[in-house]
Order: structure tokens, then C-alpha cells, then sequence
């Protein structure tokens, strides 16, 4: 049986076999998302490496009742605050509303003529929502890459993110609503 | 129903939403065109999300990592193993003088406190040492407990939950056995 529990319990035993198996398992997935979040392949690749060390020395404290995906994936994004903080990038802050957290969505969807979708053929959308996500604020943007690109349910990246479920579903939407804007300014 | 809010859109095309909110949903989209085409132009938004390219990760990514592991996976809490083996064998001690000459815990600590501030009265110079001493024992204390606790992830994986209970009460009646054992001969030779 090699499920992460079982090759995290061989790993804290030194077998470094063990060990690789979880690399090779989660490297892309923890590529993609550190690539969406620095927009830098380079610096991804540095950071995952960054991560898996971290995850290895602190592999004791990994209890088996969490997704260990969800415990690596709170570190690689603990990690990414450290450097943005070093960086001292505007980061937008989490508690700053974009909208309003609580309430419904005020995004509104007046233009109901004007169809993004419509236009484009998926690989052009795909491009230009790679350079449209560049532009959306760390904290939102981090949130949407959880959810669509690594695929977490909200109330996995509600454990991630220490956030109530519902303020996640609302940035991610809010995100998503910037990128759809975005996609409409640049058509 | 007047028309679909995007955020329930969104959840709608993620599935989140249960089979009533779902209904609800889809019979407004069936007599709503504008909705419709807004629901498609957000499904095309999360499909080309969901297929943007993966990030190439270099074959010897790995082995890359691998190569800067440390020697071996830091233990939880290693200091407080340190701690709590120092304190197990301070107590082991203790507990110890008491069995093998009867006298009451209370007068044990209270020779023991005596004989400290006697040690820190008339040796103050040898403090130095004893802390380096203290170092060391602290040192051979945490790699014990290390080792300790290696030894019982080990056994935990070896045996069955019940066949460890039986090695557990094993131990400790050949421990009481040991103890109550020396305790007899002590006193036998006393009696001599």
C-alpha cells in the first residue's frame, strides 16, 4: 500500500525511496501552482525545492488525519507569504474587503450582449487568461489557482488558507469576475 | 425566479450546488437565453482555466531535492523527548532509592535538595563543569530518547496492537520482579 500515509511513516523511518515517491507524486502540481502565483518558472522550480525541504524536516508533525496534499500545499502557501513579505510586494491584504465578504457579489453583468466565450477558440482564451491572471492581486489570485488549477475543494483551501469557507468561495468568485473583466478590456 | 446571480452560476457549473438550487437553476437557464449565454461564456472562462498548460518540472527534479535532504527527517518535538527522558530518569532514581531502602519519597527530596544546595554552597567553582557535565548528559539524554522513540515507531510497526499490550505487561512484571528482587537480597543481606 502506498498511500501518502504509508510513504510518509517510510520516510520518517529514513527511507528516502519513500520520500521520492512523494515528490514525484505532488512536484506538478505544486510546479503549476507556485508558476501561476510568481508568473516565473525559474523561481517556481527554486521555491518547490524550498517546500519539499521544509515539508521533509517538519514530516513528524504531519498528522494522518489531513489530506497530506492539503499540509503541503498550507506550507507551499505559508512560504509564499514569507517571500512576498520579503519582497515587500503589495500583496493585498487579506482582511482588505475587494468587495464585500459577507454580502452578495456587487460584480454586475450588465453587458450580457458582449460574449467572451463566443469570440474566442479555448487555446486563445487560455493564453490571454495567463496573462490576465498575472494582473489579479496575489491573495485573490492564489485562491482562484487553488481552486481551478489544482483543483481543491473550497473546504480544502479553507484549511489551507485559514479563511471561513465562505469568504473563500467569494474571492475566488471575485478573482474570477477580474479575469473575466480583463478578458473583455483586452478583446 | 428573476435571474441567475454569476456567483450561483459559478457554483452551479462546479457542482455545488444541491439537486433543489440545481432545479431551480436550470429551469430559469431553460427560459432565459441571456442567462444561458452568460453561463456559457463563465464555463469557457473555467474550462481554459483547467486546461492551461503545466509548468515543465526537469526530470531530475527529484533527485535534485533528494541531494539536499538532510541526513534524516527532524523528530517531533526532539527537545521535549530531552526533557521528559531526563525527568523519566530523575523519577526512575528517585523511585528507585526509595524501593531499595523504604524511606518515604518526601525525606528522599528533602536529602536530595539538601545535598544540591550543599553541592552549589561549597562547589560554586565546579559549576562551570557541572554545566558542561549537564551538556553532555542532556546530549546522551536526547539521543536516548531518539532512539527510544525509533525503537518504539519500530516495534509499532513489527507487532499487533494486542501482541505489543502483551509485550507491555511482560516488561513491566519483569520489571517489578527485578525491582522487588534486589529489594529482597538487599534486605536478606541486611538481616545477615
Amino acid at each position: 500500500m502506498n498511500d501518502d500515509s504509508s510513504l510518509v511513516r517510510k520516510a520518517l523511518k529514513g527511507d528516502r525511496k519513500a520520500f521520492e515517491m512523494i515528490i514525484l507524486r505532488y512536484q506538478q502540481p505544486l510546479v503549476n501552482y507556485l508558476g501561476r502565483m510568481t508568473g516565473d518558472r525559474e523561481a517556481a522550480l527554486d521555491f518547490a525545492q524550498d517546500i519539499f525541504l521544509k515539508a521533509y524536516s517538519s514530516l513528524a508533525s504531519y498528522r494522518t488525519t489531513f489530506k497530506f496534499s492539503t499540509w503541503l500545499f498550507k506550507i507551499a502557501a505559508n512560504h509564499m507569504i514569507d517571500h512576498w513579505r520579503k519582497k515587500k510586494i503589495s500583496a493585498v491584504s487579506l482582511d482588505q474587503p475587494y468587495d464585500d465578504d459577507e454580502g452578495s457579489p456587487r460584480i454586475q453583468v450588465e453587458d450580457r450582449e458582449v460574449s467572451v466565450a463566443r469570440k474566442y477558440e479555448l487555446a486563445e482564451v487560455r493564453a490571454r487568461i495567463e496573462k490576465a491572471l498575472e494582473r489579479v492581486p496575489e491573495a485573490l489570485r492564489e485562491l482562484f489557482v487553488l481552486r481551478h488549477v489544482n483543483e481543491f475543494s473550497y473546504e480544502e483551501i479553507a484549511e489551507i488558507k485559514d479563511l471561513p469557507v465562505g469568504t473563500v468561495k467569494n474571492r475566488v468568485f471575485q478573482a474570477k469576475e477580474m479575469l473575466r473583466r480583463q478578458l473583455e478590456e483586452t478583446r | 425566479m428573476s435571474c441567475v446571480r454569476p456567483d450561483r452560476m459559478d457554483l452551479y457549473l462546479e457542482g455545488e450546488l444541491d439537486a433543489a438550487e440545481r432545479r431551480e437553476i436550470e429551469d430559469h437557464l431553460a427560459a432565459c437565453p441571456s442567462c444561458r449565454r452568460v453561463l456559457e461564456e463563465r464555463r469557457v472562462i473555467d474550462l481554459a482555466v483547467a486546461g492551461l498548460p503545466a509548468i515543465a518540472v526537469p526530470p531530475d527534479f527529484a533527485r535534485t531535492v533528494l541531494d539536499r535532504l538532510p541526513e534524516e527527517p527532524r523528530p517531533a518535538f526532539g527537545w521535549l523527548a530531552s526533557v521528559a527522558t531526563a525527568i523519566t530518569l530523575l523519577l526512575a532514581g528517585l523511585l528507585g532509592y526509595h524501593l531499595l531502602t523504604g524511606e518515604s519519597l518526601a525525606g528522599v527530596l528533602v536529602s536530595v535538595g539538601r545535598s544540591v544546595m550543599g553541592f552549589f554552597g561549597l562547589a560554586v567553582p565546579l559549576l562551570a563543569k557541572v554545566l558542561e557535565l549537564g551538556k553532555v548528559f542532556l546530549r546522551l539524554a536526547r539521543d536516548f530518547g531518539a532512539a527510544l522513540l525509533r525503537g518504539l515507531q519500530t516495534v509499532s510497526s513489527l507487532f499487533r496492537p494486542e501482541i505489543l499490550g502483551l509485550i507491555l505487561a511482560l516488561a513491566f512484571i519483569l520489571l517489578f520482579l527485578v525491582v522487588f528482587g534486589v529489594r529482597k537480597i538487599v534486605s536478606l543481606g541486611e538481616k545477615s
